[in-house]
């Protein structure tokens, strides 16, 4: 698979469309399929400006995010189309999609977790009480995952609601 | 790190893991979480360190990463969720996961039960050792 000239950052499935799609340090995302056992570059963005921080598809595979380092977000369908933009104007590093894809979650670097609807308006902040204490302490947020507990897997034990 | 049951929980899990982490994925049940990362002070053995907890934050199982820096950069479930992938330095490490399975052995046939993604109940296999034959079985509340 060629494409990318600079490092890759992000690789992402989406397990519906049977896709994948990575961005690299210059800002480049392709969006990859498989055709007759090879894989074919199906789509390309480059927003020319920033570098993408992180991207996720949505758990139905239809909608994509994607974050940009200066707080850009555009939000695409899986046909490749721009459904809708926003410049949060705060430095951006990670995103979640909830498991109904009906709110998305940004992260900053500084460890802020906010919370939009699909369409883009802000809801409220989450409640971060893990870095309490930590003020001032270099932490970057790792990482927000988001569990659906309607995807029932091989449980062995019943779990309560979901666990983000 | 903080577990939540919804985006609104006001009373999350706090695990503090003592490492700084770099890559944190649930496995496809959603009953074990992979965290991956690594101790700043030397003192403990081998800085990259993958630490599994189970959902209500419970810690399960640490596993040393062996490499150069021994920094897992990345961590990826594979879709049974009996392998993780981890990428470190310029390596992709595999460790197998071994769920603890419901067994119990007599009469040379060894029974074990397992759940199956499309099915709400527990499959439970026969496997009669000495001739080599399985029967399988649907169960529910096992």
């Amino acid at each position: 698979m060629q494409g990318h000239s600079g490092q890759i950052q992000v690789i992402q499935w989406n397990d519906q469309y049977h896709k994948l799609t990575t961005s690299d340090e210059q800002g480049l995302i392709i969006v990859w399929m498989m055709h007759k056992h090879s894989w074919y570059e199906e789509m390309i963005n480059n927003r020319n400006k920033s570098v993408v921080t992180d991207m996720k598809w949505t758990p139905n595979g239809e909608k994509i995010g994607i974050i940009y380092e200066d707080g850009a977000v555009i939000v695409g369908s899986v046909e490749g189309n721009r459904l809708w933009g926003k410049e949060l104007k705060i430095n951006l590093s990670l995103l979640e999609w909830s498991p109904d894809s009906r709110s998305i979650l940004f992260g900053t670097p500084d460890g802020a977790v906010n919370v939009y609807d699909y369409v883009g308006n802000f809801l409220f902040p989450v409640k971060i009480f893990c870095l309490r204490g930590l003020e001032g302490r270099e932490m970057p947020l790792a990482a927000i995952e988001w569990y659906d507990s309607n995807r029932q897997g091989f449980l062995y034990e019943d779990l309560d609601e979901n666990a983000a | 790190m903080q577990l939540m049951r919804k985006e609104t929980d006001d009373r999350p899990i706090l695990v503090d893991t003592g490492m700084a982490i770099k890559s944190v994925k649930w496995n496809p049940n959603g009953n074990v979480l992979a965290v991956a990362g690594s101790y700043s002070d030397s003192n403990v053995d081998g800085k990259g360190t993958v630490q599994f907890y189970n959902a209500y934050g419970v810690h399960l199982r640490s596993l040393r990463v062996p490499g150069t820096s021994g920094i897992v950069s990345s961590l990826s479930w594979e879709g049974f969720g009996l392998r993780i992938g981890l990428a470190v330095d310029s390596n992709i490490l595999f460790a197998n996961i071994q769920p603890e399975y419901l067994w119990s052995y007599f009469n040379n046939t060894l029974v074990f039960a397992f759940k199956k993604p499309e099915r709400q109940d527990m499959c439970v296999v026969f496997w009669d050792t000495v001739i080599n034959e399985k029967h399988v079985k649907y169960m529910r509340r096992l």
